[in-house]
């Protein structure tokens, strides 16, 4: 059974990929389950809301907001600002590589996390719609199993091993970041500078967090024009 | 299960659906002009440098140095490795290593 799972894996990189990117996605599906939990929502309603929304941090923040005593349509709300940059990814997503992801769109498009975007964004030579799918279904099985183990287990995974894989998503982060840069020195301009207005954008605090990184990637890409000529965008994930 | 509990997990989904699959429907012909394009296509450097500046180097409150080290490390062995899993453990094991 291993074995099959093995070999399985080894010739499928959509899977092996998706796997590892997942791997971060747990611990913090964890916490989520853990939160639902206090807050007072059963198991089944805590696994079926992120079986259903599929949205990260703004699952965290739609409990937040009922915590702190905001109705339900402030929570969907949040939820409706927080996830609004996804349209904006989708739309990168098609223009990158659109002819290549014309199955199950339903499907990728329900998916579309943060995480699973700039990783395909990036990946050229293995795109097809099926790579998307199985990447994007190995974090979102992730995510549910986590938010599932967090409800029944609460934090009871150890919190030095719980801790070290919260990075894991920053450590994907890092990576791609790393190889495009190394495809494209130009690259490390965009990222220095959407980093550089994010950073001030969160210090000044004067919009709300969601705004900030919408407004320091578009910033971001904006500027990039200017000093890379996007006809040169070489595929970075081979 | 609580219905309202269902409304409001149906109100979510919604809401965080049709921004996502809307532009998997957009045709290419309709999306965009042209000079929307050139930034699209830089989006996913711009979205990693802003996913990563500042949240991700302040994960850990009372060890403040650790994400970055180990973040860059795991960078530098993606870097010479091109291989983004063995980067994304090396910044892990790191991270259990010096916490």
């Amino acid at each position: 059974m291993i074995k099959r799972l093995k070999k399985l894996v080894k010739r499928d990189s959509g899977l092996l990929d998706g796997i590892v990117v997942s791997v971060g996605f747990f611990p913090i599906a964890m916490a989520f389950g853990v939160i639902a939990k206090e807050y007072g929502f059963t198991l089944v309603e805590t696994s079926m809301c992120s079986l259903i929304v599929f949205a990260g941090a703004s699952q965290f923040a739609a409990i937040g907001v009922l915590v702190n005593g905001g109705s339900y349509i402030d929570a969907i709300l949040i939820t409706f600002l927080m996830n609004l940059r996804h349209f904006l990814m989708g739309m990168s997503l098609m223009v990158i590589h659109s002819g290549k992801l014309k199955k199950f769109k339903p499907l990728l498009g329900f998916m579309l996390t943060d995480e699973s975007y700039t990783f395909l964004s990036l990946t050229h030579k293995k795109m097809s719609s099926l790579f998307a799918l199985k990447f994007q279904l190995m974090t979102y099985i992730s995510w549910n199993l986590g938010t599932v183990a967090g409800c029944i287990l609460g934090s009871s995974l150890p919190l030095k091993a719980s801790q070290s894989l919260e990075i894991a998503l920053y450590a994907m982060f890092a990576s791609l970041a790393s190889l495009s840069v190394k495809n494209d020195k130009n690259n490390i301009k965009i990222i220095a500078i959407a980093g550089a207005i994010h950073t001030i954008l969160n210090h000044i605090m004067i919009f709300s967090p969601s705004w900030n990184l919408i407004m320091s990637m578009i910033i971001g890409a904006m500027l990039g024009t200017y000093f890379i000529n996007p006809v040169n965008v070489k595929e970075v994930v081979n | 299960m609580k219905i309202e509990l269902l409304v409001l997990f149906i109100g979510m989904a919604v809401v965080t659906y049709i921004p996502r699959v809307f532009p998997f429907y957009s045709n290419n012909s309709i999306v965009i002009d042209k000079r929307l394009e050139k930034p699209l296509k830089l989006l996913p450097c711009a979205a990693i440098g802003a996913l990563i500046f500042p949240q991700g180097l302040l994960i850990y409150e009372n060890a403040l140095l650790v994400s970055p080290v180990a973040l860059i490390a795991g960078a530098l062995v993606t870097w010479f490795s091109e291989n983004i899993p063995l980067g994304i453990f090396s910044t892990i094991l790191l991270t259990f290593i010096l916490l």
